[in-house]
Parts: structure tokens; C-alpha cells; sequence
């Protein structure tokens, strides 16, 4: 790296820049420079550049310090010396820059002075749960629990007849997370019902009971696959979406307009949302349910020796309504989480352009997340029940 | 005697702990066009966030009609349908059509019939000259289409009040002329206040009844009063201001 070299030339009352004062080199010299300026009494200091040294936009950025320096120590910088097109340059800064450097020093004091008195009043008199709002994580905090107050009493709004939406949003909705859904759910339930019946008859074939890949199949898919793999899919499918749709318009002031208009989006936008995947999570959950289950008979009639008679009756044996209730019940508590992250995420999303796509990833893990945890809440409450 | 729509007393902005802007008192003239300018950053659209509902004051008040805007930090709701925005953007509603943009409010807010709402929305486009696009969607028009709808959207409901965040912003000179023109018919025909956040000199100089300036450094009003006033101010800065454009 080529280098700039800065004397101060005490003698002669001047500083000389030779080398090079460009952005690439190392100009760590004007430090000891500037160092040594402070030390120093002088009136006046002239600057001078040496003819075959290159410059750019650096050596500007330094010529400004050091008149910065010479205006706090009452030297006179005379720059006269300097190539023509570096004053040029220094021409159409000088005054903005000092200009900024004073007006923050200024601000600084002032704060000092006014805004302090603000603070400190303040610091006296908040409490630690106010701070606690103030900060970051107390925010996010009141964020979600002021959304969650609001989303509840959107319902209880909803159940008095007294919520808006517009019909068409909500069957454009239904139809997005039915229809447009199926295929990615025919291939995720028909693959879990292939790996459930592959790993049961490895165990079942030892004891000789293959038969019971029946009710194996059937009690994991109707109580728990079927509803599990059907959310899953649908939080990276239809919460992301939801997230990507409200942050987008969050970002587009869309939302705001809505407001603007006194019309609330928690109406408007949440609650279709909401009550779209209630209403279409059953459904999805019942299609994932007889797919699963044709794979496994699929897989276990073409493997053993079982008849498909013979593995119907045996499902139909072992299965009961309340098996299938459980799944159903699972998936509307997993369409109430993916809906309410998507919206949650996507109406608290950013303007930033990173903010949507933060907002979607947040929505897929905290979705994936809960309803693992909803599943297995679920799971150890109707075992224990003995539903 | 000039009757206000809008008064603002000892309001005072913040973001966290970072001052905004502090010690406004102004009021605004029911059927005047009233900017607001200052330079880059000087708060200018928080102000005017605080007048629309969506940024609580850190203290101070904001009436309009009389009415407190602001209790305990939350917007009085029933005071929205008296104004209405026109965002920086547009903020058209993307997924819905022009039409179904301008004919939400109506039947969200009115009794009218299907029909008297598709008749006032073409009204309200031929206003804007979009008479046409109805069925178009937001992205299918230039910005300056956009902003004309959202102009559109905005009369709906014909409120008393109007509030233009940069409506000039990103506009060509025509475009502006043009938009100047109907921001004047508005006030003049449907009888509308007119709130202004805009750099645009030019259209300021053209339609402003009143100019407010915001200072950057003070962070407090500068100047208020008519144009002509504000040119021969005794601060330099907004001098500067008026003889830049």
C-alpha cells in the first residue's frame, strides 16, 4: 500500500504532504500531525502539497480537519499553496462541513443543557416496567400482547355480528388455502404414510404381527400425522404468505391507509385470515388423513401378505370416531397459530426491504414451533382423558 | 374572522428520547391551503402524523373541529371520517381494483345502494381525470395515475379535510401543474381544508393560502404565515428556501 507522508515543518510554519493522500493508502500519518498541531503554539500554519503527489477526496476530508483544528485553536490555515482544483473541492464543502461539525457540537451542548433535563426528569420519575416498554424486547413484549387483546376482541366482536370484511377477500382466501393447497399436501401426507408404514413393519415383522401395521398407520396418521404434516405445510405455504401479503402493504402504507379510513385491520385483513384457516384446516386435515391412510395400505398390501380386505377390516376395527376427532380438533388450534403469526409478523413487519422476508421466515419457525408444542399439549391431554 | 378547522397547542414530538419538533402552536383556517415545509428531516411528515392519528404527541394537543384528537395516546376514532390522508406512495390498495379502492369507504360508511356507489366512483375518477380506469389495478397506472386515484380514494367520503404527504414528490412538471390545479379545485368546489407537507416551491408559492416552517436546528415552528411573508423572512434560511425554487 502506498503512503502518505505528513511533516510539520516548525520552522517554516508549515505542513508538507507528500506521497500519496488518496482513499487506497495508508494516511495513517496526519495523525501524529494533527497530534502535534495541539501540542504547539502557533498563529499560522501553511499547508503545502507536494507536486507529484497524488490526492483525492481523503486528502479533502483531511484539509477540512485541519482547518476544523486551526478554527478550535485559533490558527490561521492559509491553504493558498494548494493545487487550484483541491481548493475547488474544499470550496464546496468547507462551509457545509464546519457548518455540521458546529451545529453538532451545538446540539450536543444543548442536549446537554435542554434535553438532559428531559432525561433526567424522566429517569427520575419512570419506573422500571416503563422502562422495560421503552426498550427493545419491552416493545416486541407489548407489541404481541396488545395484538393478542386486540385479535381476541375482534372475535368476540365477530361472534355479536358487529365485524366487516369483505366477502370476496374471504373466499379468495378460502380458495388459496384449499384448492391451490392440495397437491404439496397430497405429496408430504402420501410420502408420511409411506415412512410410518415402512418403519412399523420393520418392528411388527419380528413379532409376526403385520397386521397391526393397520392400526399403527391408522392411529399416527388419524390422531397426529395427518393434522401435524397438513400444518406444517400450510405455515410455510399460507402463514409465510400471509406475512409477505400484510408486510408487504405494511410497507406500502396500505395498512395505514385502511386506518386512515377508520377501517381496523385487525378486521379487515386478521380476521378473514383467521377464519379462513379455521374453517379450511379440518378439511385439509380429513384430506391428509385418507391419503396417509392409502399409502400405507398401499405399502403394506404390496409388501406382506395382507389383503387390502383384510387391512380395511382391521382398520375399521381398531379405529374409533374420537381418533379421528382428536386430528380435527389438533388442526383447528393449528390453523388458529398459523394464521395468527402470519398476521401478527406481517402487520408488525418493517419498512425495511429486508423486513418482509423476515417477517415470513419468523412466521414459518414460531408457527412450526407452537404447533409442535399445541401437538404434544394435545397429545399428553387426550391420553390422559383417554379420548 | 378566519374560523380554524385545526388547532395545535404546545405540541411536542419525539421519537423514544430523540426530539422531533417542540412548541408548536398554530391553527388552520377551515377551506385554506396550509403547508407545512422545512428542510430534509426537520419532522415535517411526524407532524403531520400527529394531526392524521398516527403518532401520539409526547405532550401538547391536537383539535380538530374543537374535538381533542388524542386521548390517553389513542386517536378518537370518530374524528377519522372528517379527514382523510394521501400518502407519500399512493397506498392504493394493491390487490383491489381502482374502483374497489374509491368504493370501500362508501360501503363501509354509507347506506347507499351498489349501484349510487359505482356512479360516485366514476364521479370521483372523472374529479382526477381517471374517468375509465375502474377496473385497472394500482399497478397497471404510472405514479402520477396512482396519485391522482389515491386522490380519488381520499374524496370519498368528501371530508371536510385533506391531508397531502409529498403529493409532488417523484412527479413531472406537467404532472405537478396538473395536480396543483386540482388540489385548488378541490378547495375551492367541494370546499375542503387543505394540509400540504411539500418541498415543491413552486406549487407552495402557486396554491398555498398559508406556509408553516419547520426548523431543523431549532426544532420548533420558524415562520408561519402567507407566502408573500415568508419571502421577505428575516431568517435567512427560509429566504434561501423561496429563492431556491
Amino acid at each position: 500500500m502506498s503512503k502518505g507522508i505528513a511533516f510539520l515543518d516548525l520552522k517554516n510554519k508549515e505542513i508538507l504532504f507528500s506521497g500519496n493522500w488518496t482513499i487506497w493508502s495508508d494516511i495513517q500519518a496526519i495523525k501524529k500531525v494533527s497530534d502535534d498541531i495541539k501540542k504547539i503554539n502557533l498563529s499560522s500554519l501553511t499547508v503545502r502539497l507536494e507536486n507529484n503527489s497524488k490526492w483525492d477526496s481523503a486528502f479533502v476530508v483531511i484539509l477540512l480537519d485541519i482547518l476544523k483544528l486551526g478554527n478550535k485553536y485559533k490558527i490561521e490555515i492559509n491553504l493558498n499553496s494548494l493545487p487550484e482544483k483541491v481548493l475547488k473541492l474544499l470550496d464546496l464543502s468547507k462551509e457545509k462541513y464546519l457548518e455540521q461539525e458546529q451545529s453538532l457540537q451545538d446540539s450536543s451542548k444543548s442536549k446537554a443543557s435542554t434535553e438532559n433535563i428531559d432525561i433526567t426528569e424522566a429517569k427520575t420519575e419512570e419506573t422500571l416496567l416503563q422502562k422495560f416498554i421503552k426498550s427493545d424486547s419491552g416493545k416486541k413484549l407489548y407489541d404481541f400482547i396488545s395484538f393478542f387483546g386486540d385479535w381476541l376482541y375482534a372475535h368476540l366482536l365477530l361472534f355479536q355480528g358487529k365485524v366487516k370484511f369483505r366477502s370476496k377477500d374471504y373466499f379468495e382466501l378460502l380458495r388459496n388455502s384449499s384448492v391451490e393447497a392440495l397437491p404439496i399436501i397430497t405429496l408430504i401426507s402420501f410420502l408420511s404414510g409411506v415412512v410410518l408404514a415402512y418403519v412399523g413393519l420393520v418392528q411388527l415383522e419380528t413379532f409376526g404381527a403385520e397386521i397391526l401395521i393397520a392400526n399403527l398407520i391408522g392411529f399416527g396418521v388419524l390422531r397426529d400425522m395427518g393434522a401435524l404434516m397438513a400444518a406444517v405445510v400450510m405455515s410455510g405455504r399460507t402463514g409465510a404468505s400471509y406475512a409477505a401479503q400484510l408486510g408487504t402493504m405494511n410497507s406500502n402504507d396500505e395498512i395505514d391507509a385502511l386506518s386512515s379510513f377508520n377501517i381496523n385491520p385487525m378486521h379487515f385483513l386478521v380476521l378473514p385470515r383467521t377464519l379462513a384457516l379455521i374453517f379450511m384446516m379440518p378439511l385439509l386435515t380429513v384430506y391428509a388423513d385418507i391419503i396417509g391412510l392409502i399409502a400405507g395400505a398401499v405399502i403394506a398390501c404390496s409388501t406382506t401378505n395382507i389383503s387390502i380386505t383384510e387391512y380395511y377390516t382391521q382398520t375399521v376395527y381398531a379405529l374409533g370416531v374420537n381418533d379421528f376427532l382428536v386430528g380435527i380438533v389438533k388442526s383447528v388450534a393449528f390453523g388458529i397459530v398459523i394464521a395468527f403469526f402470519g398476521c401478527y409478523y406481517g402487520i408488525n413487519s418493517g419498512k425495511k426491504a429486508q423486513d418482509v422476508g423476515n417477517s415470513a421466515t419468523h412466521t414459518v419457525v414460531t408457527s412450526i414451533v407452537f404447533i409442535v408444542i399445541f401437538d404434544a399439549i394435545f397429545t399428553v391431554f387426550f391420553s390422559l382423558v383417554k379420548f | 374572522m378566519n374560523e380554524s378547522i385545526i388547532k395545535v397547542e404546545n405540541l411536542r414530538l419525539q421519537h423514544g428520547t430523540k426530539l422531533i419538533q417542540k412548541d408548536l402552536n398554530f391553527s388552520i383556517n377551515r377551506k385554506e391551503i396550509f403547508t407545512i415545509m422545512g428542510p430534509s428531516g426537520c419532522g415535517k411528515s411526524t407532524v403531520l402524523k400527529a394531526l392524521t392519528g398516527f403518532l401520539p404527541p409526547t405532550t401538547g394537543e391536537v383539535f380538530i373541529e374543537n374535538k381533542k384528537l388524542w386521548r390517553n395516546g389513542i386517536a378518537d376514532s370518530s374524528l377519522k371520517n372528517s379527514f382523510a390522508v394521501l400518502f407519500q406512495n399512493s397506498a392504493l390498495w394493491s390487490y383491489m381494483t381502482i374502483e374497489e379502492n374509491i368504493s370501500l369507504p362508501l360501503q363501509r360508511f354509507t347506506k347507499l345502494s351498489k349501484a349510487m356507489i359505482a356512479k360516485i366512483v366514476k364521479y370521483k375518477l372523472s374529479l382526477v381525470n381517471l374517468a375509465g380506469y375502474e377496473s385497472y389495478y394500482p399497478y397497471e397506472l404510472s405514479g402520477g395515475m396512482q396519485r391522482r386515484a389515491a386522490l380519488a380514494r381520499a374524496l370519498a367520503l368528501d371530508p371536510e379535510i385533506l391531508f397531502f404527504d409529498e403529493p409532488h414528490a417523484g412527479l413531472d412538471p406537467i404532472t405537478i401543474r396538473n395536480l396543483d390545479e386540482l388540489i385548488v379545485s378541490i378547495k375551492d368546489n367541494l370546499g375542503a381544508t387543505i394540509v400540504l407537507v411539500t418541498h415543491e416551491i413552486g406549487s407552495i408559492k402557486r396554491i398555498s393560502d398559508n406556509v408553516l416552517f419547520l426548523d431543523n436546528v431549532q426544532k420548533t415552528l420558524l415562520e408561519l404565515g402567507p407566502v408573500d411573508v415568508l419571502m421577505k423572512s428575516k431568517y435567512n434560511k427560509v429566504q434561501d428556501f423561496f429563492n431556491a425554487g
